[in-house]
């Protein structure tokens, strides 16, 4: 088991580095000089050159690359063009957001798929899995953003029941949560939708294997081999489903933070892309994809514990 | 008194037939061998016995066990019965098992769902059964997991699942298909005690005809879902019994001629090693291969021989030592055990025939594959076909017209026909032989299954731990071995001790 974790972390530092030289690439030679961002076009080339070398942007680009990684491990992400405060401090202030709001959605994705996949796949081909997997199918063709939208129309203009946007922070007690409600269910239910159908297939898989005939075969009634054979072997690899999707709900906030005007990672991102604020755009990328890698880590060492022929494996 | 009855059983699936009248009556202490081969219903009918017909399938007729009818239970019914009054060991131990339970608890599983005892008194009587089972008492089944066990330990795990509970009736499913011969002997000399002591009835469904013999009181062919004919294993007389009598002759391999050492040498293999972690999977092995001659390389599994096939095809690298082709040797071609999974599946069979062709284009490939498909007794049509559409035999068939179609001087094959039914193994046998003498092709045949061994090779190496352990004309080493591991092999070998 040490050596799986030494070689998996020895992976996770290779994977970042790699991840944060594509970054950094990207950001060198995106056309555009930042220096000239800052002061306009018109500024005198002598306060260029001078803000250049303040910026250390005539430095060689390895050196530019370590100052910039080692700054991260800091948790010095640079300063924002716009708001010239630290880029830190920006991601610090919306994670309180967008973190809840990412396990919200993935807790009631799990909440509804897990189980509508399981009913789904207990029913198959009599009503009720006629009607999950037509429900789910149409939840997956709605883009995520229109869904939202209708969630609002309904429950906000016509029932005003629930805020059609914006947060009034945690300090808000039981009006954040309120706030949360829609943003949470449009993100959740497609991600659920997904979940169902993976889940539904991955039982019905399992329900064929030979274990399953034999478990009915020493007297196990349907429900009991459901629930002691076929469920943990279809779990497996669902989980590396849910792992994608945690990212996914964590970075695919973008455009529902959008719509309900939540000060989340996802509005930022848009803003500072918007405008051009590099430093802002390259901190939220590392932060997402260090999320990403460290959740795909995660479940690897979840799958190992639950599978005991990949626990011998190094 | 009867303890199993089965009357004009009939099982319909979307319009088909797949048993079509089965009767059999099975006496407690008794062991029935029901053979046929693969698609006659045998596995069918154990699991219309069991309660456990295919999705949609039909069943009319009428089954009893000491009196109760069972079709007429309703599925509670069933669960009573499932596992305390019948018990199953399934074929392939290695699917049989759920991977992330302990083995342990597999066999404890019934008695708690019965007995609804403690789970520590249900381990306890796990413990029993297993021992009964003859399963080595120094494995803590417990702690251990499925894939961590051998296929006899684990088949016999499954024998003592299936036997926890003491069931009247006890149905194994080609319960040694996959095991070695010495492994197969022992587990089917357990059905017969099992049946001796404890009074239990067991219906043996195998292909294999003389392994089938060899416990069993009775046998009953099974033919396209009907049992034809059945007789006391020691009464099988042509007059009455004739197409039994017949598979027993059939079974009875005729032993391959000797060779004069004449033939040009295609291959030497000198002081050959392979290390695997640290262990010697083949320990400095020396031979000859002569063209037109077949060497049978037998062993147990794990005795090293896959591994040498995979040496002298070229896929892995010897350690140590080395394989020089004669002068004239061009190719090698190998043909594995398993022909579906030999053929990608996307692929049809002449795409996958024409693949060693690699410098021919167009026509010229076609027109080789049409030829080698005649050589190996196929239809030209086959070529279209998909692997899904042909049956064991027949991909066996067009596994070997790939290996053939580029004139290789050496043909290595790794137990060639241990997946197929009794019938089609004999076939390709003689398909092999054939093409062995039309070409002088030389061949490297790997194989546990010692009457095969007799049947096709010229000259046998016995393989014990990587090591040579006794080598000559097969015809002498079979007959009478000298060494105590070949002795144990040739006396667990049921198809070369069939009575006549």
């Amino acid at each position: 088991m040490s050596l799986f974790l030494l070689r998996r972390v020895i992976g996770l530092v290779v994977t970042l580095a790699v991840a944060s030289g594509i970054v950094f690439a990207l950001m060198t030679v995106l056309p555009g000089d930042p220096a000239e961002l800052m002061l306009g076009t018109d500024a005198r080339a002598d306060t260029l050159q001078a803000l250049r070398h303040e910026m250390g942007l005539d430095r060689p680009l390895l050196a530019q690359y370590i100052g910039w990684v080692f700054g991260m491990m800091q948790g010095d992400f640079g300063v924002s063009h716009t708001y010239h405060v630290p880029v830190a401090n920006l991601i610090v202030e919306r994670l309180p957001l967008s973190l809840p709001l990412a396990f919200l959605s993935l807790g009631m994705a799990l909440l509804l798929g897990i189980p509508g996949g399981v009913l789904a796949a207990s029913q198959e081909g009599r009503f009720l899995d006629h009607y999950i997997r037509f429900k789910t199918q149409v939840l997956l063709a709605l883009p995520n953003f229109w869904l939202a939208m209708l969630l609002v129309f309904v429950f906000a203009i016509l029932w005003h029941g629930l805020p059609a946007g914006g947060f009034p922070g945690w300090g808000g007690g039981f009006a954040a949560v309120r706030a949360l409600i829609l943003p949470t269910v449009a993100l959740a239910l497609p991600q659920a939708a997904l979940l169902a159908r993976v889940m539904r297939q991955a039982v019905l898989e399992t329900l064929e294997d030979t274990y399953v005939v034999a478990a009915r075969a020493r007297g196990l009634s349907r429900t009991a081999v459901l629930i002691r054979h076929a469920l943990p072997n279809a779990f497996i690899p669902v989980l590396s489903i849910i792992g994608l999707q945690f990212s996914f709900l964590l970075a695919g906030t973008i455009i529902i933070e959008n719509v309900f005007y939540l000060p989340g990672l996802g509005r930022l991102m848009l803003q500072a892309v918007n405008q051009r604020d590099l430093p802002v755009v390259t901190g939220i990328a590392m932060v997402l994809i260090a999320s990403v890698i460290t959740v795909s880590f995660v479940v690897d060492g979840l799958t190992r514990l639950m599978d005991p022929r990949l626990r011998g494996r190094p | 008194m009867t303890l199993l009855a089965l009357k004009a059983i009939s099982l319909q699936l979307r319009d088909k037939t797949l048993l079509n009248g089965v009767d059999l009556s099975i006496q407690a202490g008794q062991v029935w061998g029901l053979i046929g081969a693969s698609g006659s219903g045998k596995s069918l009918t154990a699991r219309t016995i069991l309660g456990l017909p295919p999705k949609g399938a039909l069943v009319t007729g009428s089954i009893e066990l000491k009196g109760t009818a069972l079709l007429t239970l309703d599925e509670r019914a069933w669960c009573t019965i499932r596992g305390r009054d019948i018990g199953v060991v399934f074929q392939d131990s290695a699917a049989a098992f759920n991977p992330l339970m302990t083995v342990g608890d597999h066999v404890a599983e019934p008695l708690r769902w019965h007995l609804g005892v403690s789970q520590a008194r249900a381990r306890q009587l796990a413990l029993d059964a297993l021992a009964r089972a003859e399963f080595p008492a120094s494995i803590d089944v417990f702690a251990r997991f499925p894939h961590e066990l051998s296929g006899g330990q684990r088949q016999r795990a499954m024998i003592a699942a299936a036997i926890a509970l003491s069931p009247k009736l006890l149905l194994a499913d080609e319960p040694t298909t996959a095991l070695d011969v010495t492994t197969q002997a022992a587990l089917l000399g357990l059905f017969r005690t099992l049946a001796d002591d404890e009074g239990m009835a067991v219906l043996l469904i195998s292909h294999d005809v003389p392994a089938v013999a060899m416990v069993a009181d009775h046998i009953a062919l099974m033919v396209s879902g009907k049992i034809v004919e059945h007789a006391a294993t020691n009464t099988i007389a042509p007059a009455l019994a004739p197409r039994l009598a017949d598979l027993f002759a059939r079974s009875r391999p005729r032993p391959a001629g000797r060779l004069g050492e004449t033939g040009d040498i295609v291959l030497t293999a000198k002081h050959l090693s392979y290390a695997y972690r640290r262990k010697m999977a083949v320990h400095d092995l020396s031979f000859m291969l002569r063209r037109g001659e077949c060497l049978g390389i037998v062993g147990q599994s794990g005795s090293g021989k896959s591994t040498l096939a995979r040496m002298v095809a070229g896929l892995i690298k010897p350690s140590t030592g080395s394989i020089e082709e004669g002068h004239a040797t061009k190719q090698i071609q190998m043909v594995f055990q398993d022909p579906m999974g030999a053929f990608n599946p996307r692929w049809t069979l002449g795409r996958s025939i024409a693949e060693p062709l690699r410098r021919l284009t167009g026509k010229a490939v076609d027109e080789r594959v049409v030829e080698a498909l005649i050589e190996v007794g196929l239809d030209p049509t086959f070529a279209a076909r998909y692997p899904h559409e042909v049956s064991g035999g027949q991909a066996q068939r067009a596994a070997i017209a790939r290996a053939i179609i580029a004139k290789p001087d050496v043909l290595v094959l790794d137990e060639p026909v241990s997946a197929l039914d009794v019938a089609i193994r004999g076939q390709i046998l003689d398909l092999l032989d054939t093409l062995k003498s039309r070409h002088g092709l030389a061949m490297l045949f790997i194989t546990h299954d010692l009457g095969v061994a007799r049947s096709i090779a010229n000259h046998v190496i016995v393989m014990q731990n990587g090591v040579i352990v006794e080598e000559g004309p097969a015809s002498d080493v079979l007959a009478a071995p000298t060494h105590p591991y070949t002795q144990a092999l040739v006396a667990a070998s049921p198809s070369l001790y069939l009575r006549s």
